[in-house]
């Protein structure tokens, strides 16, 4: 795999949170999915690589350089587009002039190119309509695709997007699909969500995190194997399955060791992270 | 690495855009000070009181150069510089308020160049519209007579206006920039207004010197002063100057990085200002 970012014994803490524990692995080129529940250290490690907050320890490399260098994390910067899991707009802003700013920001100085950059970016988030009216003004999925819009200025060598698809509707969804995958051609894209559909239908790899760790690192079928054979259905729920729910046709779903004779299913992505998890939640408990 | 990645790799010749970067901000922040609502609330108030005013002494006529003088002069000489203080703050403080520090930080654009666009809209917006309106005092003339009697102050004390102005916009940066808190653009206000109340009332006898250290117009600052020291108008528009730059070497002095060379600048500055706040005497 050809690398653009790694990081190496990752170590963050606040407080009496450690956030990040001793976390490593690489990302390439195409669309990475970072998975993990609330408080894995998803947004911390995302922050750390969008060169925004630096580690207690450990080693962070994007496009080999080493943002802990106040030149090199420059260079890093011109080369990357940032998501935010909670993106803020400075009151008064049109959509338009809000992309405008940022995009001076990224060094654009060509006011016609820088234009048409803002124009082509609103585009591809489908906000042409609503370009002018002030982003305060827009629904909260509106102005997340703002945000994103402004992360995919100068279409930049390394996306990092933190729960890119909060509070978009499923059209805006499938369209957000088209644009990373387009994003993740020859470049990359690392991606956090807790929307497993998401990362089955975009992602060459899948890193699972929790409580600061690195759990898995894979491709989504890896991650779907982890759960073969350990998935079944039935018409009544089975107790002592790890996770047991009723699905839309009336029959349960188990997950856990099968009783003989169990009615096997093909295992899903969600199926092998939620086993995945819900193992290490277990011995970490242990 | 894969080929497009690897093109991407290559280092890019940017030496020289920062500057223009810095510029392009400017402008833009300067625009969004000058254009500030509660700006525009302010002098559209400033605006109704002169036509009242109009209106009450019953000369519908258009109004003279004199009261036209009168206008602009204490518009700007004496409300514009705390004025612009609450729309640089606010504007300086936006990303802070707005929480958007995280998307701006991954920026290529640094910390310091950003608040260094800050400064240079303070004056590409507030600046130039001050150098503006005294160009307009330049225009209708010395030879006004003013309502209080006075005579039209000098070049040098028209350019104290402007001076007082970005003054007042670059102390609303440092303010914005060291106070990242809640309540700081009030905490800012009140001292720069007592502070130079304070200045302005002190003690006067022949050897109080303090009016002259206020950032304040000269000759406002003891024109009912029963003491007669007398001092330059010209140096007093240096030593403003010069209170300026120390306003914008504390905001760039704000990064870790790179700080030794603004400790260099800033201490020339100082010494500056000193000089020129004891030749003003």
């Amino acid at each position: 795999m050809s690398t653009a970012a790694a990081v190496i014994e990752l170590r963050r803490r606040f407080g009496r949170t450690q956030a990040l524990d001793g976390a490593t692995f690489e990302i390439g080129a195409g669309v990475t999915g970072l998975l993990g529940p609330n408080g894995a250290g998803k947004t911390t490690l995302l922050r750390i690589l969008a060169t925004v907050a630096a580690p207690d320890s450990g080693a962070v490399s994007v496009f080999g350089r080493d943002p802990s260098a106040a030149a090199q994390r420059v260079e890093i910067r011109r080369r990357l587009g940032y998501l935010p899991q909670d993106p803020g707009f400075q009151r008064g802003f049109s959509v338009f002039e809000f992309i405008d700013y940022v995009a001076i920001l990224k060094e654009m100085t060509d006011r016609q190119q820088r234009h048409a950059e803002v124009r082509r970016v609103i585009d591809a988030v489908d906000l042409t309509s609503v370009s002018g009216k002030r982003v305060r003004a827009l629904s909260g999925g509106m102005r997340r695709r703002v945000a994103l819009a402004s992360s995919l200025l100068g279409e930049p060598q390394f996306l990092v997007l933190d729960e890119p698809t909060a509070g978009l509707d499923p059209e805006q969804r499938l369209r957000f699909r088209e644009l990373v995958s387009h994003a993740g051609e020859g470049r990359a894209v690392l991606l956090s969500t807790h929307q497993t559909e998401d990362v089955a239908a975009l992602c060459q790899d899948v890193v699972v995190l929790d409580q600061g760790r690195v759990l898995f690192q894979g491709t989504p079928s890896d991650l779907s194997a982890v759960a073969a054979g350990r998935v079944w259905l039935a018409d009544e729920r089975v107790s002592g399955a790890e996770l047991v729910w009723r699905t839309g046709e009336g029959r349960f779903r188990h997950l856990g060791l099968p009783p003989s004779g169990a009615d096997l299913v093909d295992p899903t992505l969600e199926d092998g992270y939620l086993l995945l998890v819900g193992r290490f939640a277990e011995e970490a408990a242990a | 690495m894969s080929a497009v990645l690897e093109a991407h790799t290559a280092e890019r010749d940017t030496s020289g855009a920062t500057w223009l970067v810095v510029l392009q901000l400017g402008w833009r922040e300067g625009r969004r000070m000058v254009l500030s609502p509660v700006l525009l609330l302010v002098f559209g108030f400033f605006m109704l009181m002169a036509g009242v005013e109009t209106v009450v002494e019953a000369s519908l006529s258009l109004p003279s150069r004199a009261s036209a003088y009168d206008f602009i002069f204490f518009v700007f000489a004496l409300y514009a510089g705390l004025l612009f203080y609450i729309s640089c703050h606010l504007v300086s403080s936006s990303a802070r308020r707005a929480k958007a520090e995280d998307q701006l930080a991954s920026l290529p654009l640094s910390p310091r160049a950003r608040a260094a666009g800050m400064c240079a809209g303070v004056l590409l917006g507030p600046g130039l519209l001050t150098l503006a309106a005294v160009g307009a005092l330049s225009t209708l003339g010395n030879d006004v007579v003013l309502t209080d009697g006075k005579s039209p102050v000098s070049g040098a004390e028209l350019m104290q206006i402007v001076l007082i102005v970005i003054g007042g916009g670059l102390f609303a940066a440092m303010v914005a920039t060291w106070l990242r808190f809640p309540g700081s653009l009030p905490l800012g206000f009140v001292t720069l207004v007592f502070g130079t109340v304070w200045m302005l009332n002190a003690e006067r006898d022949p050897i109080n010197t303090w009016p002259w250290f206020a950032p304040y117009l000269s000759s406002y600052a003891w024109s009912d002063a029963v003491w007669s020291l007398q001092g330059s108008h010209t140096w007093h528009a240096v030593y403003l100057a010069g209170l300026c730059g120390l306003a914008f070497c504390a905001v760039m002095f704000r990064e870790r990085e790179g700080r030794v060379r603004w400790l260099f600048v800033s201490a020339g500055v100082l010494a500056a200002t000193a000089a020129a706040g004891a030749l003003q005497l």
